[in-house]
């Protein structure tokens, strides 16, 4: 009853309204497939958006799945220390967003932050980090992956990892398997559901990327990081379109059920469940 | 067997009870005011709490109308039509008469010695009780859309000029026409810089009162001990544009990290004057729906700009967020500033180097390219007390408050005092410990604030979102400003004046 009426609810109102020029001062007032045609046709903005998203989610995904599966290869180790650690790679993700793109801020400051005086002691040029064109979204980048790779992505790798039974390392190496070949066949084929499942997590949170470019640059300079859910918070909001806003949510929306779609799709052709019929 | 005390249809019996009386009690909300504690004083201690709110909801008008009185219970079920009342002769509290609850919408912070030093004498003279409605700066008009949306929206609002959220609020009805109140009572609005008073105007009807108001961004900051040391004259009201390429030009050390200049980043009416640039045009037509940022005399200023970064380089990027460039102003790294006259409350804090404030130059067409801005306090539709809702947007907008504002300082206040001369005039701020000339500079800005303009079809924010990406690109050179750029600048807004009204 509760999803009925808190979000079954206003989704389907969300689509509705998606269908009409909606102001939120005036009442909506229904135009068809308007703003849908107009988001494909004449907005500039939403393919720069979905250019700077899709490129954020790539790297993220990629690079931020890749480092924190080593991270949690390393961390997995019976090690001294490695539960402290753990403890000093899980911290950033405490920190809020707001406050780490604050601290970030400090840092890439081009002219007086710690980053270009440290690049510049080494005699090397600093460039403008969140004020550059070219160097606005790697910042933004390495932000987020300092969040992001040591977090519960990594714990769930972890878990991951754990869950694997010590025979099976034990046999193969029996068998003559060496390091990178324990790790291809037996880490990675028992590992693929957890890397399925922060995979699926992954893509969505990253195209959802919306409070590093809010808070640190508001989709500049020029553009470079102007983000999806960005360009629905200020149709919606900052432009008093909220009829366009919806539409672009829903579209956001199928953009991401269809990439989830994908990957349920390909998850048999790949993911390996213990157990599971062959 | 004992029979049990409670059995389990008993108690889903009970439990459903209790959700009734709860739903009962929610839906009668509108009594609560009358059992809400009195904070008037009570001359007769008489009257029962249930009697009727005479005070606020009863005032004759002066022609007469008939008094709309609010039932017993307290006005909240006054009607909407209690707005033809003036309040004109609405008296102070008297009796036991329940305060008429008001909301108000504001920005959190920004002004908050109001609310301590002002407001609670008001709610004792007016026999009110105002709960504030606080969100932050840069989510207040988001808050209140969202409590539009949901019918949930208060009494009173602020809302602002720059952001068009006063003109599409206002146009759409969701704040209510003053000018009845206004006739009713003769209130003066001369007591307003008129300029203020026709910003507040739409298809000459008057939408709020002038809360507070400013000339925009036409103080030239200046680091005197900075400026000193480096030979460079330090800027008066008579200085050119020239003088202050000079004087940036000698300042301007980065490798000691000493910048001889900076202006706004991302801003709105940062664009205007950039167009104005002291001209006689402007960024938009007269009547709003045009662009004429083809035009050579409204690009000069934009001109002069980009070669204050990019050919004298001579600038410290206005982008810098963290800190930003009133931070970098603040710490003595920048040798003049371009920015809100509004921004001194931030430099009050100074003590390392000394510090004044010249206005803009005058431009080739003789004029200092200012804007005159303000924001504005309105009732709206939602008020069941309108008349009450419109003595809080006058007491806001009254002298008293507006010194209360023009005195603020410290944390994320904003000094901006209210829109009247007998508020930038008063010796209470003309006297407060600003270095140099900055006050008696601040009144000279207001007093020669340029008009404001807009949009025809308010969509300023939006314009503003089109044009920033490429003042960036101006900024850091990513364009250079020729005709091309101006071509794309000028289509950029051109496309977004050609749609309708949001």
């Amino acid at each position: 009853m509760g999803f009925l009426v808190f979000n079954f609810g206003p989704l389907l109102y969300s689509f509705f309204l998606s269908l009409t020029k909606y102001s939120i001062v005036r009442e909506p007032v229904f135009q068809g497939l308007d703003n849908y045609v107009q988001i494909f046709t004449r907005d500039r903005l939403f393919w720069v958006a979905i250019e700077k998203t899709g490129y954020y989610a790539v790297v993220t995904v990629v690079v931020g799945l890749t480092c924190s599966l080593l991270l949690a290869l390393l961390l997995d180790q019976k090690l001294l220390g490695t539960s402290l650690l753990r403890t000093f790679f899980f911290m950033p993700t405490l920190t809020p967003v707001v406050a780490s793109v604050l601290i970030w801020g400090w840092i890439f400051q081009p002219d007086l932050g710690v980053l270009n005086f440290l690049l510049r002691s080494l005699g090397l040029p600093g460039p403008g980090w969140l004020q550059s064109v070219e160097w606005a979204m790697p910042a933004l980048l390495v932000v987020a992956l300092w969040g992001s790779v040591g977090g519960s992505r990594m714990v769930i790798f972890i878990a991951g990892l754990q869950g694997i039974p010590h025979e099976l390392y034990e046999a193969a190496h029996i068998d003559g398997a060496g390091l990178w070949t324990r790790f291809r066949h037996v880490t990675i084929p028992l590992l693929t559901p957890t890397i399925f499942f922060n995979l699926v997590l992954g893509i969505i949170a990253s195209l959802s990327v919306f409070q590093l470019a809010f808070v640190g640059t508001k989709g500049g300079p020029a553009n470079a990081t102007y983000f999806y859910v960005l360009h629905i918070y200020y149709r919606g909001f900052a432009d008093s379109e909220m009829g366009y806003a919806a539409a672009l949510a829903w579209i956001f929306f199928a953009i991401i059920m269809a990439f989830t779609g994908i990957q349920f799709w390909l998850q048999k052709r790949w993911v390996h469940y213990e157990g599971a019929p062959r | 067997m004992p029979a049990r005390l409670f059995r389990r249809r008993r108690f889903l019996a009970g439990l459903g009870a209790l959700g009734a009386a709860g739903l009962l009690a929610a839906c009668g909300g509108s009594s609560a005011p009358a059992a809400a504690p009195t904070t008037a004083s009570t001359g007769s201690g008489a009257a029962p709490p249930s009697a009727p709110s005479a005070a606020p909801t009863t005032a004759p008008a002066a022609g007469g109308a008939q008094p709309t009185t609010a039932p017993a219970g307290g006005a909240a079920t006054a009607p909407a039509a209690a707005a033809a009342t003036t309040p004109a002769a609405a008296k102070p509290a008297t009796g036991g008469a329940a305060p008429t609850p008001l909301r108000l919408h504001v920005r959190l912070g920004a002004e908050e010695d109001l609310w301590s030093q002002w407001l609670p004498k008001w709610e004792q003279e007016n026999n009110a009780k105002v709960e504030l409605v606080q969100s932050p700066g840069g989510e207040h008009v988001q808050k209140m859309q969202t409590l539009i949306a949901g019918g949930q929206l208060g009494d009173v609002v602020h809302n602002f000029t720059g952001d068009s959220s006063f003109q599409l609020f206002f146009a759409s009805g969701v704040t209510i026409p003053l000018d009845k109140f206004i006739a009713d009572e003769k209130y003066d609005l001369n007591q307003f810089y008129p300029f203020t008073i026709a910003i507040t105007k739409l298809d000459g009807k008057v939408g709020g009162l002038p809360f507070k108001g400013h000339p925009s961004r036409v103080g030239i900051f200046y680091n005197r001990t900075l400026l000193e040391a480096a030979g460079a004259k330090v800027p008066t009201n008579d200085s050119t544009y020239d003088d202050l390429i000079e004087a940036a030009k000698k300042a301007h050390k980065p490798d000691a990290q000493q910048y001889g200049w900076s202006n706004p980043g991302l801003d709105s009416e940062w664009y205007i004057l950039m167009s104005r640039f002291g001209g006689s045009k402007d960024i938009y037509s007269k009547d709003g729906t045009k662009s004429q940022l083809n035009d050579p005399e409204v690009q000069a200023g934009w001109t002069w700009t980009y070669e204050m970064f990019n050919k004298h380089k001579v600038g410290i990027s206005p982008f810098s967020t963290n800190p930003d460039i009133n931070q970098l102003f603040t710490t003595g790294k920048i040798a003049l500033l371009r920015a809100n006259v509004g921004t001194k409350a931030a430099f009050a804090q100074i003590k390392d180097f000394k510090w004044g404030m010249s206005v803009a130059p005058k431009g080739p067409k003789g004029q200092r390219g200012s804007l005159s801005q303000a924001d504005v306090m309105g009732a709206t539709k939602f008020s069941k007390t309108p008349d009450v809702a419109w003595k809080l947007v006058k007491g806001l907008c009254s002298k008293e408050a507006g010194i209360i504002l023009g005195k603020q300082q410290g944390g994320s206040k904003s000094a901006t005092p209210g829109g009247r001369p007998d508020v930038y005039e008063s010796p209470d701020l003309l006297n407060l410990p600003f270095p140099e000339d900055v006050q008696k500079n601040t009144m000279f800005a207001m007093q020669n604030a340029e008009p404001f303009t807009q949009p025809a079809n308010y969509r300023g924010p939006e314009i503003q979102r089109a044009i920033d990406p490429l003042y960036q690109e101006l900024i850091l050179d990513k364009s250079k400003a020729d005709k091309a750029f101006y071509d794309r600048l000028h289509q950029a807004v051109q496309d977004i004046l050609d749609k309708p009204k949001p």
